[in-house]
């Protein structure tokens, strides 16, 4: 009978737009939504960078071999990028973190399957691992 | 604790938490005042170098004590031991309550028009029919669209329920 209650309860006092998580969030000010921008500006600012100095190699180099050792001096870690997740499993978060990020992550925990992730993140891929290690007591390691 | 960490708590127990507040308050926006309040609380302490080992039920214990503050400036008194946990009975109606408000928010948006209509405002399948210009089968299929995905949310705890119900029914028959 308590899951009737629980529908009874819900339905007694839903309303469209209520609770939701991210609006809260603001609300709170912990977030600080000024320097979420900034964070945005600054990553946008330094893709700019990157892509005008990769044609202006381009240009420079027709030879494709430098072009690419010129793109290789950006490391992996020094890249920050938003990344999301709701309520996701461990491995797809795994893959998802594989695919942004573009590293190889090990070491998941026998039990990745039962952690569940939800996380608005924008961030280099050290410290998002970091924090989940630190959020899940696990040791996730990438290259 | 840093601020990832925290807003990774905050996703997650931000509407149980509404929802353990909603059933002492009774009122949407007063709960969510006290659980975004709480959360600033628990900010700051952990800013200032306080140690929290169990994070859920610390949060579960500033809530409670919050709605108990809101409904004592109504009342002269309530008698509630504000040290103790939170029982756990009452952590686990607040997740189902979450998962099913998650499930009536992910509804389609004529599905949950319908539902709401229906189940919050307390209108006939006649008077939704009416008020929405479509059939009556329509707003019982959309009813019943809605109910589909309540269960898909409550997983396995509301076919247990159903078959509990059907097997008293049969019984009192």
């Amino acid at each position: 009978m308590k899951q009737k209650d629980n529908i009874e309860f819900v339905t007694r006092h839903y309303r469209p737009g209520a609770f939701d998580t991210r609006k809260a969030w603001q609300r709170t000010g912990i977030g600080t939504p000024r320097r979420r921008v900034w964070q945005w500006a600054a990553a946008v600012g330094v893709l700019l960078a990157v892509s005008a100095t990769a044609g202006i190699v381009h240009r420079m180099h027709t030879d494709s071999q430098s072009v690419e050792q010129q793109s290789a001096t950006v490391p992996v870690d020094a890249v920050s990028r938003p990344i999301k997740f709701d309520a996701a499993p461990l491995p797809r978060v795994v893959a998802e973190i594989e695919r942004v990020y573009g590293v190889k992550v090990t070491n998941l925990p026998p039990n990745a399957h039962t952690i569940v992730v939800t996380m608005h993140y924008e961030g280099t891929v050290a410290s998002l691992i970091a924090t989940l290690n630190e959020t899940f007591d696990i040791n996730l390691r990438y290259n | 604790m840093n601020q990832i960490v925290f807003r990774h708590h905050f996703d997650t127990l931000y509407r149980p938490l509404g929802m353990f507040a909603l059933r002492y308050t009774g009122c949407v926006d007063e709960a969510e005042d006290v659980v975004q309040e709480a959360f600033v609380k628990a900010w700051q302490a952990l800013q200032s170098g306080v140690q929290i080992n169990d994070f859920k039920a610390y949060m579960y214990r500033l809530v409670r004590n919050g709605c108990i503050d809101l409904i004592r400036s109504r009342r002269n008194w309530v008698d509630i031991d504000l040290a103790a946990d939170v029982p756990q009975s009452e952590v686990d109606t607040s997740e189902r309550d979450a998962r099913i408000w998650s499930a009536v928010d992910a509804l389609p948006a004529k599905c949950r028009e319908v539902f709401v209509m229906h189940r919050c405002d307390g209108l006939s399948h006649d008077e939704i029919s009416r008020q929405l210009g479509i059939s009556v089968k329509t707003v019982k299929n959309q009813m019943t669209k809605a109910y589909a995905r309540l269960r898909d949310a409550l997983g396995e705890n509301f076919l247990a329920m159903t078959v509990g119900l059907l097997a008293a029914y049969s019984v009192l028959r």
